[in-house]
C-alpha cells in the first residue's frame, strides 16, 4: 500500500501560501516574445492534430493484447544504470521469486522494447548484517519510557477489545510493521547521520526497535537506505520484503530481500526497475503466491505527463498497462479472488483479471460494476473489494455494493488473514491516516469485519485522536501505531490480548442523540476507559446519570468535596440550571480521551478530561490538530479555539475523577 | 462563442501549425505561468529561460493534447516539468531585483522592507532541496492538492507528504517562524499534569 493520502482541503499551509503568493513575478525580458516567435518559426513540423481515437473522458485501462515478456538476468549493480526504455513505455516488472524482469511493450506498436542492461558488478546479496558497527544515531534511540499524558487513549468503544498490558513509546519514526517474530517494531526513520533539513534528510531506512527492550538496530544491511515516502516498503509472504533503494546519491532501483524473524534483512537482490529522474516506483504489492507487483511512473522523453505502468509475470496473468492517470495504490487479490491486478487512479478504479475483465470503474465493455467516485485506496477482503476515498468507503461484493458516504478515508489497512480482532474474522481497518507530517495527527477508524456469511459488517466509527495507522503483529499479540508530535512521527507499541468481543457487542459511550432526560430511564453500556476500577465505576455512574438527566444522582456522586463552579455554587443547582446541555457536555467529555494527571512528576492518578486541559498551548501559540479536534468534538467553535490559544490554555469544560473514584470537579472557565 | 469554444479553436489552429494562434493561447495564460516559473526558479532570467523551453516543448507536444483537460492545466504541467528540470540541473538561485518588487509608481518608503522580505523568502527557498522546494511550491504556492502534486511530479502521495513536511519545517525555521532549537518544555506548578515533550525530531 502507499503511504496514505491527505485531504486536499488540509494540504495548504496558509501562512506559507501567503508568503509565496507575495512573490509576484516580474514581466518578461524585452525580447522574450520575439525570441519565442523565432524559435517557433524554426520548428520544422507543425504540432499536428490530436491522435485518432482520442476522445473526452477518463482514460481506460488497456490490456496489452499480446505481450512479449523479456526475461533478463537481473541487473545487479549499485551503480547508476542506463535507463532501459521500452518503446514509449518504461520498464515495469514484477518479480516472481525475485528474479523475473518483465518489460512491458507499447501497446500501440507492439514492438519489443530495447532494454539496456547495465554494466553490473554482481548481486547485492548479503549475509545477515552485522549491525554492531552501525553508525547509530544515539539521539534516534528509543526512550522506552511511557508518558501517560502523551498517549491519546482510545475511546472505549474503539479499542476495548484490546486488553493492553504494556504501552511503550518507541521514539521517532513511523511504524511500518512488525518483525515476523513479533518481538520488534519496524520503523521507517532517518538514515544514520542525516539531519532534518539536510539534503539527505529525505533518505530513510528501516529500523528494528525491540518492543521489550534493547537498542534499535538497522533492518537493512549497513549502508542501504530507501527512498522516502512513495512506494517505500512492501511486505510479502514468507518474510519477503521489497523497497526502493537509494544508492550513493541516486535512486538506483527496486530491491527485494528476506526478513528474518528478528527483522534483519538479507539476500538483497535488485529486481531491475529503472529508477531515475524520469522513472519512479509509485507502489508495489506482493500477492500471496510470492509475486511482486510494481507500478512505475514514467516520463519518457518528449512526454508531458507521466505514464503509470503496471505489470506482472504472475502465472496466467497478462501484463496490463494504464496510462495518463495518477495512481494511488495497488493491492493484490487475496487467494480465491479471481483478480490478478488492481488499480486505483485519481477518480476511477479498475480491477483486472486479464481474461475475465472484471472491472470496477466507469462503464466499459467489460465492466461488471459501475462505480463512480474518487478512490484513493483499495483492499481485498475475502470476496469483497473495499475502495476508499474522500467521499467515503465503497464495498463491492459479487452480490451487492455497499456505500458508506460519511466516512472520508484516505487509506485502508488490512488485518492479516488468519489474525483476528473480532470473532476470528479478518477485516480491514479503515482510517484517515496522516495527510502529511505536521498536518494532522487525527485519525478516524472503523472496522470492517468479514462475517460468517462472507459479507462485511461495519463496526461503529470511532474517532481516535492521535492515531494514524495501526499495525498489528503477525501473531496478533500486539499493535503499534504512529502519532505526530510537532510534525514528526513518534511510534508506540502495545501488547494486548484479543477479548473476542463481536463488533455488535462493542459498547458505545456517547449516545448519538444525547441525554434522554424524559420518559423511561435510558440505559447504555459504558466500556472501560483504561482507568482504575473505582474511577471507571464513577465514570459509568456519571454517564448513566447524565444520560437520564438525573441531577440528584449527579449531586450525590459529587458529594461535598467537589467543585461545580468557581463561585462555589451548589452542584445540584449548577446541574439543574445547566440542564440537558450541560449533561451533553459531561457525556461528551467522558467519551473523549483523558490524561492521567501527574503532580511533581509522580503519578497521582487523577484522570482528567479532556486531554487538551492538561496541555498548554504550544510554543507557537497553537494546539496540535488532535487537541483541536477533541475540542471541536466538545462543541467549541473555531472562535472559541482561537480564544483558548490566545488565553494560552484550554478554558472550556473539564472534569476529573480520582483513582479512588472521587469525582473532583466539572467546571468551565478560568 | 464562449471562451471554451474560442480556446478549442485556437488549440486546433495551433495544432495545424498556426504560430499566432499558439502565441495567443500562451499570452492568455502567461501571467499564471510566469508566477509559477518565477516562484519555482527565483529569478527573472531563469523564469524566461524555462518558459521559453516550456512553451516550445508545449508547441512540439501539442498534438498530444486531446482536450480532456483545460489547456491551462495541460500547459501548467508542462511548465512545472520544465521548471523541475531546471531546478534539478541548476538549483534554485534567486535574484531579487527592483523589477520584482513593483512598478516605480507603486514604490514608496516600504520598498526596502518589501525587498528584504522577498530576499529572505527567496533565500529560504534556495536553501531547500529541489524536490522539497517543488513540493512546497506546488502545494502551498500553487494550491495543488497532494494528489495533483503527486501526479504532476510523478511520485506517490506519500512522497509529496514527506517532502512537503520537511520543506515546510525547514522553511519555517529559515523564515524565523520557528525556533530551530525547539522550545523549552514549560512546566507549570499550577497544572496537575505535565506537558508533552516538545521540540524537533530526536
Amino acid at each position: 500500500m502507499t503511504t496514505p493520502t491527505g485531504s486536499p482541503d488540509e494540504s495548504t499551509d496558509a501562512i506559507l501560501a501567503e508568503r509565496l503568493g507575495s512573490l509576484e513575478a516580474p514581466d518578461h525580458q524585452e525580447d522574450f516574445w520575439s525570441d519565442l516567435t523565432h524559435r517557433l518559426e524554426a520548428e520544422p513540423v507543425a504540432a499536428g492534430p490530436p491522435p485518432a481515437g482520442s476522445q473526452a473522458g477518463p482514460a481506460r485501462p488497456t490490456t496489452v493484447p499480446e505481450t512479449q515478456v523479456a526475461l533478463l538476468e537481473p541487473p545487479l549493480s549499485l551503480r547508476r544504470r542506463n535507463r532501459f526504455l521500452v518503446g514509449i513505455a518504461a520498464a515495469v516488472l514484477v518479480v516472481g521469486g525475485g528474479l523475473g524482469v518483465a518489460a512491458l511493450l507499447d501497446d500501440d506498436s507492439g514492438s519489443t522494447g530495447v532494454v539496456d542492461v547495465p554494466e553490473d558488478t554482481g548481486p547485492v546479496t548479503t549475509d545477515a548484517p552485522d549491525t554492531s558497527d552501525e553508525p547509530v544515531d544515539e539521539q534516534a534511540l528509543p526512550t522506552s519510557t511511557v508518558d501517560p499524558s502523551d498517549v491519546s487513549e482510545a475511546t472505549p468503544d474503539s479499542y476495548d477489545y484490546f486488553a493492553a498490558t504494556t504501552l511503550v513509546e518507541l521514539g521517532s519514526g513511523a511504524v511500518a510493521g512488525w518483525t515476523p517474530d513479533s518481538t520488534g517494531v519496524l520503523l521507517v526513520d532517518d538514515a544514520p547521520g542525516e539531519e532534518l533539513g539536510s539534503e539527505g534528510a529525505e533518505l530513510l531506512t528501516l529500523w528494528v526497535q525491540p518492543v521489550d527492550g534493547g537498542e534499535r538496530y538497522l533492518a537493512l544491511p549497513n549502508g542501504l537506505t530507501i527512498q522516502t515516502g512513495g512506494a517505500d516498503f512492501a511486505f510479502g509472504p514468507n518474510g519477503s520484503v521489497s523497497w526502493v533503494q537509494w544508492c550513493d546519491g541516486f535512486f538506483c532501483g527496486m530491491f527485494t530481500g528476506k526478513m528474518a524473524g528478528d527483522g534483519h534483512i538479507s539476500d538483497v537482490t535488485t529486481v531491475g526497475v529503472s529508477i531515475d529522474d524520469e522513472h519512479n516506483v509509485v507502489d508495489m504489492a506482493w500477492s500471496p503466491d510470492g509475486t511482486l507487483w510494481a507500478v512505475v511512473s514514467s516520463f519518457v522523453p518528449g512526454a508531458l505527463e507521466p505514464e503509470f505502468l503496471l505489470g506482472s509475470v504472475a502465472p496466467g496473468g497478462a501484463e496490463v498497462r494504464f496510462d495518463a492517470e495518477a495512481p494511488a495504490a495497488i493491492a493484490v487479490a487475496a487467494p480465491g479472488v479471481d483478480l490478478l491486478s488492481s488499480w486505483v487512479a485519481d477518480d476511477h478504479a479498475w480491477l483486472e483479471d486479464g481474461d475475465l475483465g472484471v472491472a470496477i470503474g466507469p462503464a466499459s465493455d467489460n465492466a461488471l460494476v459501475d462505480l463512480d467516485g474518487e478512490f484513493t485506496d483499495l483492499a481485498v477482503v475475502g470476496s469483497a473489494i473495499v475502495l476508499s476515498g474522500p467521499s467515503g468507503v465503497t464495498v463491492w461484493t459479487p452480490e451487492a455494493v455497499q456505500e458508506v458516504t460519511d466516512l472520508p478515508v484516505g487509506a485502508l489497512r488490512l488485518v492479516p488473514p488468519g489474525d483476528s480482532l473480532v470473532d476470528g474474522g479478518s477485516g480491514v481497518l479503515v482510517g484517515l491516516i496522516e495527510s502529511a507530517a505536521g498536518d494532522t495527527s487525527d485519525g478516524v477508524a472503523s472496522l470492517l469485519v468479514s462475517n460468517s456469511s462472507g459479507g462485511l459488517d461495519f463496526a461503529p466509527i470511532n474517532a481516535i485522536p492521535g492515531y494514524f495507522g495501526t499495525r498489528l503483529a503477525a501473531d496478533g499479540s500486539a499493535a503499534a501505531y504512529t502519532r505526530l508530535r510537532d510534525g514528526f512521527p513518534v511510534a508506540f507499541a502495545e501488547r494486548f490480548t484479543v477479548a473476542g468481543a463481536g463488533v455488535e457487542e462493542l459498547p458505545r459511550v456517547v449516545p448519538p442523540d444525547g441525554p434522554a432526560c424524559a420518559g423511561e430511564p435510558a440505559t447504555a453500556s459504558w466500556g472501560p476507559a483504561g482507568i482504575s476500577d473505582a474511577a471507571e465505576q464513577t465514570r459509568s455512574r456519571l454517564l448513566d446519570a447524565a444520560l437520564n438527566c438525573d441531577y440528584g444522582l449527579l449531586a450525590e456522586i459529587a458529594g461535598t468535596d467537589f467543585t461545580a463552579s468557581f463561585g462555589g455554587e451548589d452542584p445540584l443547582v449548577v446541574f439543574t440550571d445547566g440542564g440537558p446541555g450541560l449533561m451533553n457536555m459531561l457525556i461528551a467529555l467522558l467519551g473523549e480521551p483523558h490524561v492521567e494527571a501527574l503532580i511533581g512528576g509522580e503519578p497521582d492518578a487523577n484522570y482528567v478530561w479532556p486531554v487538551a486541559f492538561a496541555k498548554a498551548v504550544d510554543e507557537f501559540g497553537q494546539y496540535d490538530e488532535a487537541d483541536l479536534e477533541t475540542m471541536r468534538n466538545l462543541g467549541y467553535t473555531d472562535a472559541d479555539l482561537a480564544g483558548f490559544e490566545e488565553f494560552g490554555s484550554y478554558a472550556g469544560f473539564r472534569t476529573a475523577i480520582s483513582a479512588s473514584g472521587q469525582w473532583l470537579y466539572f467546571v468551565e472557565g478560568d | 462563442m464562449n471562451p471554451h469554444d474560442a480556446e478549442r479553436e485556437l488549440v486546433a489552429a495551433a495544432q495545424a501549425g498556426d504560430h499566432g494562434a499558439f502565441t495567443t493561447l500562451l499570452r492568455a495564460h502567461d501571467d499564471q505561468m510566469r508566477g509559477l516559473a518565477y516562484r519555482m526558479l527565483g529569478s527573472r532570467a531563469a523564469m524566461d529561460d524555462a518558459l521559453q523551453d516550456a512553451y516550445l516543448k508545449a508547441y512540439r507536444s501539442l498534438g498530444g493534447f486531446d482536450g480532456r483537460s483545460q489547456f491551462a492545466t495541460w500547459l501548467h504541467r508542462v511548465v512545472v516539468r520544465v521548471c523541475l528540470d531546471h531546478l534539478r540541473k541548476t538549483g534554485r538561485r534567486s535574484e531579487v531585483g527592483l523589477e520584482a518588487v513593483g512598478e516605480p509608481a507603486t514604490q514608496g518608503p516600504e520598498i526596502g522592507d518589501r525587498l528584504a522580505a522577498r530576499q529572505e523568502l527567496q533565500a529560504a527557498l534556495d536553501a531547500l532541496a529541489p524536490d522539497a522546494a517543488a513540493a512546497v511550491l506546488l502545494v502551498d504556492g500553487e494550491g495543488l492538492s497532494y494528489a495533483e502534486a503527486a501526479a504532476t511530479l510523478g511520485v506517490a502521495n506519500g512522497t509529496i507528504a514527506s517532502r512537503l513536511g520537511r520543506g515546510r519545517a525547514q522553511l519555517r525555521v529559515l523564515l524565523g517562524m520557528e525556533d530551530p532549537t525547539g522550545p523549552e518544555v514549560q512546566e507549570s506548578e499550577q497544572r496537575t499534569t505535565h506537558n508533552e515533550p516538545r521540540g524537533g525530531r530526536s
